[in-house]
């Protein structure tokens, strides 16, 4: 990919970010999605969408919705992964699949203390004490609620396996459940939470999330200090609205709501529904799809171009992550301040 | 140059408690000058010029006041179908709202006192973020494996000394919090309850041991705010005890507990929950080394923030609405419950009682700070009405009258007359905690000080008179006119630097690296890392 292309063409950037900023300003209703870079990059986009009036979202907006509603509904009690390391003596793999970023979870958690695993699932892991099958979403949250009641000792008689999980959950020093968001409903979610809620009566028990991709928990954590409220958010006459199912930013674009976007994702690339809108797409170098959007302009990514601050799995909080592979490419965060300088005057309408 | 021009000066730090005019260039308070001429006039005739406030405890920033705005997206206007106010609106739900809201009351400083290490840079972005005032932050020690492995080892008083100072400089902080010390790692070994002579599970170190290693390694190091201590109980009737027990265990150097009002208790009275005001204060007045502040409750709802996670799991049960947070780290974590203070309940109205009495029996307004440990007591919107509380008595007399007389015969309020002046409000809100942090140029009037100012219309009604300013000025420059921001500013962050060692700088990444697999780099705040030009501003440390 060079530099910049607007309607395919190469150009010079600040060609492209002229273009940008006149299609954004002259949309009715824009929405900045992607959000997937790093701190700043995600709060520029979040700054932007406050100036114009747009609709914020994420590329893993719909896993980080499910969570935030969860949070909302019933709170949460949760741990950090490099605590369950030291201390975990118990694990409950609450339908965690076998992705690439669960067994690197795994593997991080078990070069720690020694656990004892009980593993609920499709795929039981391997060394698990007690192994509960259960395949798809609402399996997994009725073996769930099959082992929360088992663990509260709301059943009169549970199958031998529930016991003997509830048992190796119930005899935790500190034990932990151990589940991906993005793999379960929110019942499942709630149950999760609320098993390990329950356990804590008589013993220490927490939970763990993969984070979602793409810095995803970084955008919620800065949008809820912008806007007040988690994402999938509208700033209009001075407030934020937050409705997850208004502003999701791809049933917008698909039910032709909106009618210009912004894709901030030098982190991952635009999903192939925003080619229904006419579109500015921030990208890494390697963008090349069969049809370019309306604008395009390559920005570094962070970490590898340049230094960003990232969400990291172990700690649950934000970090600087340096440069593998410095380059001069301009930040996400460098190329949205510049789509904002080039609005027009009375585009500042927040 | 700005020119505060028919103004009635009240600074006790100049002595000055009369009519003056004050001239600003450069962002500091310079002399007349020879012409009398000025750019911009603020016409301060039937006005009170003060410094710019300082707010030493507000959680106004960081991963546990994020979790709370996540928790509670229907306390925010955006929930309404048309916005106006709801609870959660007077507070500022987002960052920019609460440095405006400071400002119009004429705040220019504020200490975020609760910054947990692994949460720094999330700390430091989001305080970044917040307009017009300038910020610091206290960094949470005493709960992480580390510190209690080291005392368990009993390591040399140099070797602490050196850890604290490596963290207060990683994390840029203005000064050290420890937070119900060794409570958060007991309670991952099961604990329930954690006094200060209990010991930590595993460690064999009781509470009493961390509160002074870590007060004597930051009294050592000489950073200027001492150990900001929350004591073990907080909340537990009859804890009194526990505030005298720690004020005697920290005697000898200088100590600061925090929000006090929570440790102002007894056990008297047919629900066994009573003021112990009178004790408390006696006992600080008494103690010359000893600062505190109060963390006043105001009826309403709001939202408890604390990195006491033993005690907000045991408070989870009255939360209100009912739905709470627990988020544990390998230092302290975070506990966010949902509280609403109600003037119909018994212990929230004792609680009420207590802060009162407590900035009303504390004679010496240099020891004693205005804080409702935003937003755990009430939201730092309610300030003006807790000034009107102090100034006037009649306001005070009016407001007790409306609550059950029961829970206020439970204390002593009723029976104190004392106003606190103009001149001890300017010290409680700006000469003594500029003095307590160690921020030389702020706090005053006089030449060369920092032009932090706000300008308040005089009113008999005191809350009216706190409310908004008439003018507030921040580092020279007008950013609030008759009440609105007119400008925002970006502020700093006040850091101290007090020299880390590096041998315990390899010590560290030996053990971060053994235990966690990561390198304690995922910590260090790096000012690059904040977006902006020279974000920090350094506080010298007593040599």
């Amino acid at each position: 990919m060079a530099e910049a292309y607007v309607n395919g063409q190469a150009v010079p950037r600040d060609q492209a970010i002229a273009a940008a900023a006149r299609l954004l300003a002259s949309a009715t209703l824009p929405v900045i999605a992607g959000l997937a870079a790093d701190a700043a990059g995600i709060r520029s986009g979040l700054q932007l969408a406050r100036a114009i009036g747009a609709v914020v979202d994420h590329a893993h907006g719909a896993v980080l919705s499910r969570e935030a509603e969860v949070l909302a509904r019933m709170g949460s009690m949760a741990t950090t992964a490099q605590e369950v390391r030291r201390i975990g003596d118990v694990l409950l793999l609450a339908g965690l699949g076998d992705a690439a970023e669960a067994a690197r979870l795994l593997d991080y958690l078990s070069q720690g203390a020694p656990k004892r695993i009980v593993s609920l699932g499709p795929a039981p892991e391997a060394n698990a004490a007690v192994a509960l099958p259960a395949e798809g979403e609402h399996a997994i949250a009725g073996a769930l609620a099959l082992l929360r009641a088992a663990c509260a000792e709301r059943l009169g008689k549970p199958p031998a396996d529930y016991r003997a999980a509830a048992d190796l959950l119930r005899g935790a020093k500190f034990g932990a459940a151990i589940y991906a968001p993005a793999l379960l409903g929110a019942p499942a979610i709630e149950m999760v939470l609320g098993l390990a809620s329950d356990l804590n009566a008589g013993h220490r028990f927490s939970t763990v999330a993969l984070p979602a991709p793409a810095n995803g928990e970084a955008a919620m954590q800065i949008c809820g200090w912008l806007f007040g409220v988690p994402l999938r958010s509208r700033w209009i006459d001075g407030h934020a609205r937050h409705d997850p199912w208004r502003f999701d930013a791809r049933r917008l674009v698909e039910a032709r709501e909106a009618d210009a976007a912004l894709w901030i994702g030098p982190i991952e690339e635009p999903p192939a529904w925003l080619r229904r809108v006419p579109a500015v797409v921030l990208a890494g170098r390697g963008f090349a799809p069969d049809k370019m959007p309306e604008v395009a302009i390559s920005v570094g990514r962070p970490g590898v171009d340049h230094p960003g601050v990232l969400y990291q799995l172990a700690t649950r909080a934000l970090s600087l992550v340096p440069a593998s592979r410095p380059t001069a490419l301009p930040t996400s965060a460098d190329n949205v301040a510049a789509i904002q300088a080039a609005l027009p005057a009375k585009g500042s309408g927040a | 140059m700005i020119h505060l021009k028919g103004g009635y000066l009240v600074d006790p730090v100049n002595r000055l408690d009369g009519p003056g005019d004050l001239w600003i260039e450069g962002g500091r308070i310079v002399a007349p000058p020879p012409g009398g001429l000025a750019t911009e006039n603020v016409d301060c005739t039937g006005c009170v010029v003060m410094a710019g406030a300082i707010d030493i405890h507000s959680h106004i920033g960081g991963g546990n006041v994020n979790t709370a705005r996540l928790l509670l997206p229907e306390e925010h206007p955006a929930a309404l179908r048309r916005p106006s106010e709801t609870a959660l609106s007077r507070i500022g739900f987002d960052v920019e709202t609460t440095g405006r809201l400071y400002a119009e009351m004429g705040f220019t400083t504020v200490i975020e006192p609760a910054m947990m290490p692994s949460n720094g840079l999330h700390a430091h972005l989001e305080l970044a973020d917040i307009p017009i005032i300038d910020k610091g932050a206290l960094v949470v020690l005493g709960n992480e494996d580390f510190l209690l492995g080291l005392l368990r080892a009993r390591e040399s008083r140099s070797v602490v000394r050196d850890y604290v100072s490596y963290m207060v400089e990683s994390t840029g902080a203005l000064g050290v919090k420890v937070i119900n010390a060794g409570a958060s790692a007991a309670f991952k070994a099961n604990a329930r309850s954690f006094a200060l002579d209990d010991e930590v599970p595993g460690y064999g170190v009781s509470s009493r041991r961390i509160v002074l290693a870590l007060q004597q390694a930051v009294d050592e190091l000489g950073i200027p705010h001492p150990l900001h201590i929350h004591c073990n109980n907080l909340g537990v009737p009859g804890n009194s005890d526990t505030a005298l027990a720690t004020m005697e265990a920290a005697s000898g150097r200088p100590a600061h507990l925090a929000h006090i009002q929570f440790y102002g208790y007894g056990r008297e009275g047919r629900r066994g929950f009573s003021s112990a005001a009178a004790r408390v204060a006696e006992e600080v007045n008494r103690r010359k080394d000893v600062t505190v502040d109060i963390g006043q409750i105001m009826f309403g709802q709001t939202v408890t923030i604390s990195c006491d996670t033993l005690r907000q799991f045991t408070a989870r049960n009255f939360s209100r609405p009912r739905k709470w947070v627990i988020n544990e780290t390998d230092f302290n974590g975070g506990g966010i419950v949902p509280y609403r203070y109600s003037s119909s309940d018994f212990y929230n109205v004792v609680q009420w009682a207590v802060g009162l009495e407590l900035f009303l029996l504390i004679d010496d307004p240099w020891r004693v700070f205005f804080t409702t440990d935003h937003p755990n007591g009430a939201p730092f919107t309610d300030y003006p009405e807790i000034f009107a509380l102090l100034m006037d008595r009649r306001a005070r007399n009016d407001a007790i009258a409306k609550l059950p007389k029961r829970a206020i015969a439970m204390t002593g309020l009723a029976s104190i007359g004392r106003e606190y002046t103009l001149a001890e409000i300017a010290i409680m809100t700006r000469a003594a905690p500029a003095r307590l942090l160690g921020l030389a140029d702020r706090g005053h009037l006089g030449r060369g000080a920092r032009a932090d100012i706000a300008v308040y219309r005089r009113r008999d009604d005191k809350a009216e008179m706190f409310r908004r300013t008439v003018a507030t000025i921040k580092g020279g420059a007008v950013v609030v006119r008759d009440g609105k921001v007119i400008a925002a500013p970006e502020g700093k962050a006040l850091v101290v630097k007090p020299g880390a060692g590096t041998a315990i700088s390899r010590r560290m990444e030996r053990y971060y690296e053994e235990t966690f697999g990561l390198s304690p780099q995922f910590f260090h705040v790096d000012p690059a890392a904040l977006g902006r030009a020279e974000p920090f501003v350094e506080v010298p440390c007593r040599s």
